[in-house]
């Protein structure tokens, strides 16, 4: 593909038929354009309202795909076929839900593919939750307070992030769209095909998941 | 009067207060009485709330600007292919018709 080329030589090749090639207009569009509108011009033709677009949800999606894959590299490659494929489908795109819904699921879709690629060790959260405190021993720090104080919050990220790492992709996504990007359950449906209670159930788990995973943390930490 | 298992089950509709009031109030009146119930909710929002606080990075440069040559070079190559200029020039360029032998 043109882009893999691209990238090995990390530099833009001259077009064969540059010379053909009309002048690329810069226009300055209207601010506070709506998504909708955007989408509709880019639909017509108009390349300027697609670059906004770009514009508009670059450092959005690029973030997603991060959490998702935890991996710079290949988040940047995500990115630019996230775009290419957006750009290439925008005139099928019916506007029934919001454009950065339909590009989500686009980045998602993408990014679910790379880690089947690479399959790597999960957890399974296929039992029935148990109730895990039972199992905890009672001088467990209560990190529910406040844990910037005791301990770095770069460091618990890194826990949040290897936690995720842990998590089937489809409960990672789940978690990833809800409670770091903060979308709602529908919205989250809607990206990922899945009726609300599904979302409510992987949700659930995920996060039960990351609250064992944060508790071990601390305990080690009271052990040291 | 809910139990601990159902707290369990019920904790994430709990704080996204998706509960239907009635449970909610089940629920506050046995975090009341279940210091074991209430360590476990305090954890959990704490959970929650450290993802909440992620935030976006910046993308960085190099990410940046590879994204925008590729997508300058498709809108560029896709324009080369729609242009009107390209299609008036295949015509000129388009071989003329055999004609056939006069005998």
């Amino acid at each position: 593909m043109v882009y893999t080329v691209m990238k090995t030589q990390n530099i833009l090749p001259p077009h064969p038929q540059a010379q053909f090639l009309p002048t690329p207009v810069q226009r300055i569009l209207p601010p506070h354009l709506e998504d909708e509108v955007l989408v509709k011009m880019s639909q017509q033709g108009d390349n300027t309202a697609f670059e906004e677009l770009v514009k508009r949800y670059e450092k959005k999606t690029y973030n997603l795909i991060v959490r998702m894959l935890n991996n710079e590299e290949e988040s940047s490659d995500v990115l630019q076929e996230t775009f290419l494929q957006a750009y290439k489908m925008i005139t099928k795109f019916r506007g029934k839900s919001q454009f950065y819904t339909w590009l989500y699921r686009i980045a998602i879709n993408n990014s679910l593919m790379r880690l089947r690629k690479h399959k790597h060790q999960t957890v399974s959260l296929d039992e029935p939750v148990k109730d895990d405190t039972e199992e905890m021993p009672r001088q467990i720090p209560d990190f529910s307070h406040n844990p910037e104080r005791n301990v770095d919050t770069q460091e618990i990220k890194q826990i949040v992030v290897d936690s995720l790492d842990k998590l089937p992709d489809d409960y990672r996504s789940v978690l990833v769209l809800r409670d770091v990007d903060g979308l709602s359950n529908k919205e989250v449906g809607k990206i990922l095909k899945l009726s609300i209670p599904a979302v409510k159930s992987r949700l659930h788990r995920a996060r039960m998941f990351l609250r064992t995973e944060l508790s071990k943390y601390f305990v080690e930490g009271v052990k040291q | 009067m809910i139990t601990c298992k159902q707290i369990l089950l019920l904790l994430s509709e709990y704080f996204d207060q998706e509960l239907d009031p009635v449970l909610c109030e089940g629920v506050q009146l046995h975090l009341d009485t279940c210091p074991h119930c209430l360590f476990l909710v305090d954890t959990f929002r704490s959970a929650i709330e450290i993802s909440h606080s992620f935030g976006d990075t910046e993308i960085p440069r190099e990410v940046h600007h590879k994204l925008w040559e590729i997508i300058e070079f498709e809108i560029h190559s896709h324009q080369m292919i729609t242009s009107p200029v390209r299609r008036i020039q295949g015509k000129k360029l388009r071989k003329p018709r055999k004609l056939k032998k006069i005998r």
